[in-house]
């Protein structure tokens, strides 16, 4: 018998040990990931990355100014397209949970999520660049706006439908119309689950760049204007690191840090939003 | 389910003013017939019990007087149910407006998840009161109703989460009654809160009940009778018995109110 209770115990913490090991080794990935872009990247990091734009081909030095401002144009872009409809979507599923609409919708959705980003591309080429004839942030910004949707929609779906049914009646209770209850009540009560969302979001469309290859198409110039092409990180990351040139590849590797940098500022963003805003019932 | 035969007696002394006038009024939800053939006087400026066993109907009828009914569909409403000279179920009756006419204070406490101030000044706002001089002194003078000002007025702009069960159910009565509703309806407003709460609550209910029309349902015989003037028994959808609290109590006419008060069924 003692003998067998040692047996016991032996496999109990060996099964401990495998489990912890097994967990260590899914976030190692991240680890040599995160490792290997900074050290090659960190050393790109300067003042003049951030501030300056590309030199002519064969000049060293020179930044990435133009895509630091085309992916803050192109995500601004996709948040003004996607947030409005989005929330507005979201709400109707949540307050029609069994409507024949809201079945319908509830699965576009989810099929839109499966949809290829390099298909979303294409269909804001169809539906935007060739339409104005050229290249622009606007098709971009329109591509990723359908990558975001399907998250802005779930988002506040699941939030909503978890706010009590009591705060609802209250309003309404007062005397508040339906919108007042919704706009100023429901929606605000649920607001950290629903910027979470949106921030996870932004998170997911900065390192996207197959749906810019047709649309944002990238352009080495400083410009502001919406109806014109623009570089952005991942673009610029994607042309630069297949150039011969060292020089560029060492910009790829700068703008790899700060995008990864973005991301996980804007996880950490997200987690904060969830913890100083949560309302609890 | 089967039917009990009984003659309401909706006639009680004829001292009193109504406020609400309840006609041959039938409910159904979906093929369940909830309200069966109710006709009630609710008498203004006084405290009106529904009480009965879970199910009867007390609740889907307190619905009725603010149309609260009408945010589950899939249900059938006939009759007539006046406020004043107004039949209310008409649909050109806006429920918006009826509803601050007639407010509500629910079950559970349900503050909205802002500040305390903000609480009380949201039904005030949504009617376009802006002035903040006139928002303070509305807000201070239903809390003070409330008998929750004390208690607050140091931490006004805190979460409403803050409070403890009974104080959030006192905001959500100052809250209801800052729009200077005519009547309040208080769906079993204390099944939440402990006895010192609720003895406040109650209280705070007959004091109200001086200026405001009052429907109280409960499930509780002793809050109805402790707190109001006239009880409704209800049974099975059907009103079986209506009239001042005190002789409903000690000397019901009908055998099923009799029953129940004694603790038989139900």
């Amino acid at each position: 018998m003692r003998n067998r209770l040692w047996i016991r115990q032996f496999l109990d913490r060996g099964f401990q040990a495998v489990v912890i090991l097994l967990a260590l080794l899914t976030v190692l990935p991240l680890f040599l990931i995160l490792g290997y872009v900074l050290k090659n990247g960190l050393g790109a990091m300067n003042w003049e990355l951030l501030t300056h734009l590309p030199k002519p081909v064969g000049e060293t030095g020179g930044g990435l100014l133009h895509a630091l401002v085309g992916t803050l144009m192109l995500v601004s872009l996709a948040l003004l397209f996607s947030v409005p409809l989005g929330i507005l979507a979201g709400i109707y599923l949540a307050e029609h949970q069994h409507t024949r609409l809201s079945y319908w919708m509830s699965l576009c959705i989810d099929i839109l999520q499966g949809i290829p980003s390099i298909v979303i591309g294409i269909i804001a080429y169809i539906w935007v660049v060739m339409p104005l004839h050229h290249f622009s942030a606007l098709s971009g910004g329109v591509a990723l706006a359908i990558m975001m949707l399907p998250m802005t929609v779930k988002a506040t779906e699941e939030t909503l439908k978890r706010i009590p049914r009591a705060l609802k009646e209250a309003a309404l209770a007062l005397g508040a119309p339906y919108h007042t209850t919704i706009l100023q009540v429901v929606l605000p009560a649920g607001l950290s689950g629903i910027m979470t969302g949106i921030l996870l979001g932004v998170a997911r469309i900065a390192g996207e760049t197959a749906p810019l290859l047709f649309t944002a198409f990238g352009s080495p110039f400083l410009n502001f204007s919406p109806l014109r092409p623009v570089d952005a990180l991942p673009l610029l990351i994607f042309n630069y690191a297949m150039s011969p040139y060292p020089d560029w590849h060492r910009i790829a590797w700068g703008a790899s840090v700060l995008l990864i940098a973005m991301v996980l500022g804007l996880n950490l963003l997200a987690r904060w939003v969830i913890r100083r805003w949560k309302v609890q019932f | 389910m089967e039917q009990v035969k009984v003659e309401p007696r909706t006639n009680p002394s004829p001292s009193f003013r109504p406020k609400f006038r309840v006609r041959n009024l039938n409910f159904y939800y979906g093929n369940f017939h909830a309200l069966k053939d109710i006709n009630l006087l609710i008498p203004e400026r006084r405290v009106t019990a529904l009480f009965g066993p879970s199910g009867c109907g007390k609740t889907t009828l307190l619905r009725v007087f603010n149309r609260m009914y009408e945010l589950v569909p899939g249900y059938r409403i006939t009759g007539e149910v006046f406020l004043d000279d107004e039949d209310i179920l008409r649909p050109e009756v806006n429920p918006v407006e009826l509803r601050a006419r007639v407010g509500m204070v629910f079950q559970k406490p349900n503050p909205f998840p802002k500040s305390i101030y903000e609480n009380v000044a949201f039904g005030l706002r949504i009617r376009g009161i802006k002035k903040k001089s006139e928002l303070d002194e509305r807000v201070e003078r239903a809390l003070v109703q409330a008998a929750l000002w004390d208690e607050v007025k140091d931490k006004l702009f805190k979460s409403a989460y803050e409070l403890s069960g009974g104080q959030q159910q006192r905001l959500c009565i100052a809250r209801a009654l800052a729009v200077e509703p005519e009547v309040l309806l208080f769906d079993e407003p204390t099944s939440a809160l402990d006895p010192i709460a609720t003895a406040r609550i109650e209280d705070l209910i007959v004091e109200i009940a001086k200026s405001i029309t009052v429907i109280l349902v409960t499930h509780n015989m002793g809050q109805a009778a402790r707190v109001s003037d006239y009880a409704a028994f209800l049974y099975m959808g059907q009103l079986i018995e209506f009239r001042e609290t005190q002789e409903l109590f000690t000397r019901p006419r009908e055998k099923l109110t009799a029953d129940y008060l004694s603790g038989r069924f139900g």
